[in-house]
Parts: C-alpha cells; structure tokens; sequence
C-alpha cells in the first residue's frame, strides 16, 4: 500500500512543479519587459518617461531580471518554496497576504458549491434510475447534458434576475454573509452538478443491466437496496476521479462568477490581476490552482483504493 | 392441463410434491410500435421435490425466458400473457414485486450462466452470501458468519474464514461459482433454477460444479430446473428431458425415453450436434502418412517477469503438425495453450527455443520475414462477438487480408463471393454487416477472412466454444470440408476434448505449460496414460451416459 501512497504524492507533486515551470517559462519570456511593466503600472496614468535609467537598473537588478533565466528560475522557485511569491506589482503588498485575506471568500463559495453539486448531482442521478414513471426518467435523464451545456455567466444572471431581482430572497451583489453566498455557489455547482448525474446515472443504468445485480435481485433484495447498496456504490467509481477534476477546475469557475455576483475572492483576484500584467501574482494563482487540482486528484486517488478492492490490490 | 401439441404427452403427476409447476404459460416481447413477438408458447412443465428437470434448447428457444420468468426477472419489455406459475402451490405469475422479494432467495433461487461476472466486484464474498441471510431474516446478526463458513465448506471452498473475506476478482471461475452455489442455497430453496451453470468453465471445472449441485439436489432435496443447450450435460445430470424450439415443447420425457428414442426431429438433431454422445469419431479428412512437416517446434519456452516471480508458461515443449493435417493442443486455462498459439501467430515473442515453418525460423526472424510469413499463417479468434468490426460490410471484413497483401478491388470481390461459397453463406451476404448475423454465421465470417489470403496454416482458438452445441458441429464440419477442398493445416487449441475428437488428427495435451501426452487422436482417447488425459475424458459432458443410436 505505502510505494502506492508515495507514489500518488509524487505524481502530485509533479504536477504543481510542472504548472509551475510552464507559467515561468511562459510569463516570464513573454516578449514584454517586466520592469517596463512594473513602472507602466506603478506609476499614475500611461507615462513612465520620468524614471531614470539609473531607477531602471536598480528594478532590473533588485527582481534579479538581469540574471540568466535559468538563475532566475531557481532563485523564484527557491522563494516559491519557502512561500515567499513576492511583491504584487498592482497593489504593493506581499501576494502571500493577498492571498490569506481572499482566500476565505472563495473556498467558503467553493466548498459550498461542491456541496450543492453532490446534492443535485447524486440526487438526480438516484431519481432518474428510481422513477417508473417513462416520462420523468427521460427528463431526468437529458437534464444533465443540457445543464452542462449552459455557459456559467448565463446561468449566473439568470438566477439573479429570478431570485434577487423578482422574487428578492438572496443579495445580488458583495459578500456579506451566507445568503449572499447562495446565488453564486449554485451558479459554480450546476456545471458541476450536470456532469456527476451525467456520469453517475448513465453508470448506474448501466450497472443496473450487469449479470451480477440480476443475481441481488434473486436474493430477494429490495429496489431500494439493489439501486444504493449494489448500483451506486459501483456506479460511484468513475464520477470520483470526475469529482476530482472538477473540484481542480473550480478556480477556474470562481473567475467568472465573482466577477457577475461582484464578489471578492481569488477568481476576480486573478481577473484583476491578468487586467493589470501583474505577472508574479498571475503566476502565484496559477500556481495555487494547480496545487488544488494536484490535492484533489491526490485525495481521490487515495480514497479510490478503499472504494474499489480491484485496485487496492494492484496497488500493492 | 392444457396441450398445445397433442404429439407431446405430459405425463399424468400427482402435483402434491410439485415444487415448481408452470402451467400454459405464454411470454411475448414488444417489439416496438405495438407489436409483440411471442418467445414461450403455451409451455407447461414441473420439477418435483429432490428432482432434476433439464429445459434443454438452442439459442432463441425461449428456455432462458422460461427461467426468468420463474424468478419474475424478466425485462420491462417482456410480459407474461398466459398461464401460471407456482412455486410450493401458490401462483406468482401477476404477484407485485413484493411477493417476489420475499419468494426469491427464499423459496426459489439461481446459479447463473457466467460467474465471473455474478458477483458484485466491491463486496466480499462472505458479506454477499450473508446479504441472502439478512434480506430473508433467516439466520439471526450474530450467527450470519458461522452460517457463511458452514455454506462456504458445503460448497467445497478451501480455507473459508481467509476466503469470506477476499473479494470476487481474488477467486477463480470455479470458485465463483461455488461461492453463487452458496448464495443460491443459502436459505434451503425448494427449487433452484440453474442456467446454463458451467458455460464459460473449463471441462474438469464444469464436472466438479454439476457434480456439487447434484450432491446439494440429493442432501436437502432441493428441485433442480436445469437450462441447458448441450444434450450432453442434460444425459449426464437430469431425471427428466424437456426439449424446447422456438417457445414450445416439441418432447419430454424420462431421459432414457428422450435420448433412447428420440420422436421429434429437432430433438435427434441436437442429439446428433452433441459431440460427446455420437458414437461415430469423425467427418475429418483422411490423410496421407507419409506429410511433411509444415511446423516443427522444439524445446520453447515462454517465461513472464524475472527472477523469483517468474512465472514459466509454456515450459519446453516440442511438437510436429504435418502439411494437410490438424493437430489440437488441449488443456485448461493456465495450461500455456493459448500462449502457445500466441506465439506461433507472431503475438507474442519466446523466451526460447525453436519453431521451424516450412524451413524458417520464426523466432529468430526478421521483421520484414514475420510479415511476409503473416500471410501464410492465420487466425481465427474465440469470440465471433468482438473479433469483427461493426461498420464494415462482410465484404470488406473479408477481402481486408487481400488488400492488405496488395490486391486490386477488382480481383477481391471474386475471391470474397469464392470464400463464402467455401464457408457455406449465401452471397447475398455480402453486404451485410456483422450486427445482422447470428454467432455461427460469425464464426463463417472469421473463417473466411482467415482463409482470404490462402494461408497455409490456420490457428483455431476455440474456434466454437462461444457457440451452441448444434452450431458448434456445423462450424466443424465447414472447418473439415475446407481442409478437404485446399489441404490448408489447422493448429486447433481447444479445453473441449468433444470438439477435438471430431476435428483432429493429432492431440497434444497440456498441463502446466508441459505437454504430458500426445500422439493420434483414436489413440489418446482410447488408450490415454496420463492421470490428467484420463480426467479430462471423463469431464466430457455425456460420457456418464451411454446411448444406442
């Protein structure tokens, strides 16, 4: 079981050194000067005409931007390490604070929409395969994939026009508390929602056809049983690693819905942030990305093996 | 008791000990946009207590309709239209879902056709029997392990307190299926259906699994309805015979009065498909003493992974197949047969040793020289089902060998009608496509792409083992005739020592990767030394009861 545990954490660790040394490579030999960026954006207005060639040096030498890239790398990913990002060139402060204070905002909306996901996801994914009723399965059934096809943004001022603006009961905007969180985590959870009833009722429809639940129903076990105790369980298998995925690309989501609900957090963080070139903290919320969607995965290929006996054992 | 044909007598019973009695029951399918298609036919039948009833059919006889209905697991699509079925006396034909929870795994119970998928793969196999226990309520928490372990022993297994606790892909298919034994009988049944128990097992697996269920019949005179296509199994296991086509019951009988004197035609023709009961060896051509060898293999040897955790799976062995002739290697899984195989045909590659074709090594040959001698040897797979692209029309399945050796369309299509003349098909089928065939027309299919590129040497794996027993002899017979017709040579591989007696000239049998006898097949049956030669004819379904034709 532990070479299978160590080597899941290094596949994890992997991945964020990897995301790390793409952005690197790709914000930093971006053919743009990062000191001209740095005054363009210090300074008031458009002009950075006034710094001297001297103050430009110093920049240049003082962020180690006349250092060989390779130099460059090691010295930012050595910081990196002790979790010293550096400066944000937009707004002057320390990105670790930065990103201390938002933070909370956007893993409150995260975590509250994974809840809502897994309700409606599993919810509506035991219904479809439970109902007898024909006409209520096949609605259940193509629910999802049209759910998964709306766009975020969409979805997002459709439920504030109905149940901010008409119906009144949740906040539209800002971020005080719970009830202005509602609106927003169910815009991030539908997407989310869609693909696990997608993937968990079409699995368990299929499950529910195997030899072997023919044999749980000669046992005499009831609906309720051979659906939860039998289908389900095996059914749940595949929609972990999807639960995985899309727990990693969540940040992603965050981006455009704090952006329509006027919420601070890491997505209109980042969407501030790419606005203003503010490469070091554009880098670091990549970075933070990649280690949610590294722990993730790393969480559900640990709870994989306990779920799943074929795989425990080959891991062995 | 109503009879549909009055060609078929049921026997007057006094139905006191009837555990299971169906009486004119009828089942039709929708088939969409109204219609229905009727699959049993006014079909009446019972078991007794302590009594074994054998439903014996092809494919499409509706006796696997019969036996889930006798369950109330038939699909949504299917309905029962007509008659009853009582199990114990009590009719559960329109009962609710109910009624059935607590009849099924109670009163009735089944031992399904493939193991190896029964099971629900993330329990364990103790916790899956004791689920049988605590649905019914029959056996209090506290002695639901004891019960298991006593079950598990009944059954056979080794070590039950270690296996209670492994999971389902830990056993093997033998195993598996003592384990739904178990399940089945759990809760002391009156009557178990058991469908098609031992298909997919290998011979002396599938002996050991019939044998079990007839000593389990006998302890708790449990009534058995066994679903059987092979007449074979029904000769060796069942009191009575029930013979079914096409929804209805063409006889019935006593098993003696069934195989000893068989009325309708259907029936002598299964008889006659049953490899093992015909007493006749073989349709296979005569040949000549004194043929080349096309194939000589010496001391090969295949060997997975290193060191301590290697596994040796084909451990030395040496063989000769004569041009014209067909040798079978048989054995059970795990004997290196297929490997064997796998390795003639250029899939995998040998540890060592030598196989000389028609004076080429083939281990030591270049890439460019395997591809040339791939046209000469060819393949034809076990499982018709996947062994045949969906989208192609059996035109281009055909000549893809053809065109893959560089001929012009023009000169393929003579040659794809030509081959399936040679297989028995019509021409219209041409363009057809695999969806609109049946197994046996499949297995056609492989055959004559298998052939395109008029091969010399054919490797038959299993070539009938997915197929019904009445198919399985007419597959053999095209086999035969087209040996006859282009003195091509067949390396056979098979587990089915039936099958090999009618097809080959030679057997060598495998056990552990060693061969442990060979020589002509008459020979090898008739005066077998092996302990494992002599088990393996003895697991021949059939060979427990001898008929005179």
């Amino acid at each position: 079981m532990t070479p299978y545990i160590l080597r899941r954490i290094g596949y994890a660790l992997f991945v964020v050194w990897a995301a790390y040394t793409v952005t690197f490579v790709l914000l930093y030999l971006l053919p743009s000067d990062p000191v001209e960026l740095m005054l363009t954006t210090t300074g008031a207005g458009e002009s950075s005409l006034k710094v001297s060639d001297e103050a430009r040096a110093a920049l240049t030498a003082k962020y180690g931007f006349d250092q060989p890239f390779i130099i460059q790398y090691l010295m930012l990913l050595g910081r990196a390490l002790t979790g010293n990002f550096g400066d944000s060139l937009q707004h002057k402060t320390p990105i670790t604070e930065l990103i201390v204070s938002t933070a909370p905002q956007t893993l409150q909306l995260a975590g509250l929409a994974l809840l809502f996901s897994l309700i409606i996801g599993v919810g509506i994914a035991l219904l479809a395969n439970f109902s007898r009723s024909n006409p209520v399965r096949s609605i259940l059934f193509s629910l999802p994939p049209v759910a998964a096809s709306l766009p975020a943004f969409w979805i997002g001022l459709l439920l504030l026009q109905f149940f901010s603006y008409q119906l009144k009961w949740f906040p539209a905007l800002g971020n005080n508390g719970f009830p202005a969180l509602v609106l927003p985590a169910l815009t991030l959870a539908i997407p989310a929602a869609a693909t696990y009833a997608q993937i968990l009722g079409r699995g368990m429809a299929k499950e529910l056809h195997a030899p072997y639940i023919d044999i749980v129903r000669a046992k005499g076990a009831s609906r309720a049983r051979v659906q939860l105790v039998h289908a389900f369980r095996n059914a749940m298998l595949p929609a972990l690693t999807i639960l995985g995925i899309t727990i990693g690309g969540i940040l992603a989501g965050a981006v455009v819905t704090e952006t329509v609900f006027s919420r601070r957090g890491l997505g209109r963080l980042l969407q501030g942030a790419v606005d203003a070139q503010d490469i070091p903290l554009v880098q670091t919320l990549v970075i933070l990305s990649a280690v949610a969607f590294a722990v993730a995965n790393l969480a559900v290929d640990l709870i994989y093996p306990l779920l799943d006996p074929r795989i425990a054992r080959a891991g062995r | 008791m109503t009879l549909t044909d009055p060609a078929v007598a049921t026997p007057a019973v006094d139905h006191t000990d009837s555990v299971l009695r169906i009486s004119d029951l009828s089942i039709a399918y929708s088939a969409g946009a109204g219609r229905r298609v009727e699959a049993v036919r006014g079909v009446s039948l019972h078991v007794q207590k302590g009594e074994t009833v054998a439903l014996v059919g092809g494919s499409g006889s509706g006796k696997s309709t019969i036996a889930l209905s006798t369950l109330g697991l038939l699909p949504r699509a299917a309905s029962v239209t007509a008659g009853e079925i009582l199990i114990d006396g009590i009719d559960v034909a329109g009962a609710s879902e109910r009624t059935w929870a607590r009849k099924r795994g109670a009163s009735i119970s089944l031992i399904p056709q493939d193991p190896t998928v029964s099971l629900d793969p993330v329990y364990p196999i103790g916790r899956q029997i004791a689920e049988v226990l605590a649905i019914h309520g029959t056996v209090p928490r506290a002695l639901r392990r004891e019960r298991v372990l006593e079950l598990l022993r009944q059954v056979g297994i080794d070590r039950p307190e270690q296996r209670a606790d492994q999971f389902p892909h830990q056993l093997s298919g033998g195993q598996r299926q003592r384990v739904l034994i178990a399940i089945a009988i759990a809760n002391n049944p009156s009557i178990c259906i058991a469908d098609e128990p031992t298909s997919g097992l290998d011979v002396t697996v599938q002996k050991r699994v019939l044998d079990q269920i007839d000593q389990l019949r006998a302890e708790h005179e449990t009534g058995i309805l066994l679903i059987t296509h092979d007449l074979a199994v029904a000769a060796d296991r069942a009191d009575r015979i029930i013979v079914l086509e096409k929804g209805r019951i063409v006889e019935q009988g006593t098993r003696d009065e069934v195989l000893g004197n068989p009325t309708h035609p259907y029936t002598r023709a299964l008889l006659e498909a049953a490899p093992s009961l015909t007493a006749v060896p073989a349709a296979r051509p005569d040949v000549l003493v004194e043929a080349p060898t096309l194939l000589r293999i010496t001391d090969l040897h295949k060997t997975y992974g290193h060191g301590q955790g290697a596994v040796a799976a084909v451990n030395g062995i040496s063989l000769e197949v004569k041009r014209g002739t067909t040798l079978a290697i048989v054995g059970e899984s795990g004997s290196g047969k297929s490997t064997t195989a796998r390795i003639i045909t250029g899939l995998e590659t040998a540890t060592s040793g030598t196989l000389d074709f028609d004076g080429v090594d083939l281990h030591g040959a270049s890439a460019r020289t395997r591809r040339q001698l791939s046209r000469r040897i060819q393949l034809v797979q076990q499982n018709p089902f996947s062994s045949l692209d969906p989208r192609f029309t059996l035109a281009e399945i055909i000549g893809e060998p053809l065109r893959a050796f560089g001929a012009s369309r023009s000169a393929r299509t003579p040659r794809v009608l030509e081959l399936l003349d040679q297989v028995r098909l019509p021409r219209s089928f041409a363009g057809r496509r695999p969806g609109e065939l049946s197994g046996g027309q499949r297995q056609r299919i492989a055959i004559a792409r298998a052939l395109a590129a008029a091969p010399d040497f054919v490797v038959l794996d299993e070539p009938v083992s997915a197929l019904d027993v009445s198919v399985q002899k007419q597959i053999l017979d095209v086999l035969n005739e087209i040996q006859r017709e282009t003195g091509v040579t067949y390396l056979l591989i098979s587990h089915d020592l039936a099958v090999v007696r009618l097809i080959a000239h030679e057997v060598a049998v495998m056990q552990a990767g060693e061969i442990v006898e060979s020589g002509p097949t008459a020979d090898v049956f008739e005066r077998a030394t092996h302990p494992y030669t002599r088990r393996l004819i003895d697991a021949i379904p059939g060979s427990r009861h001898q008929v005179s034709p």
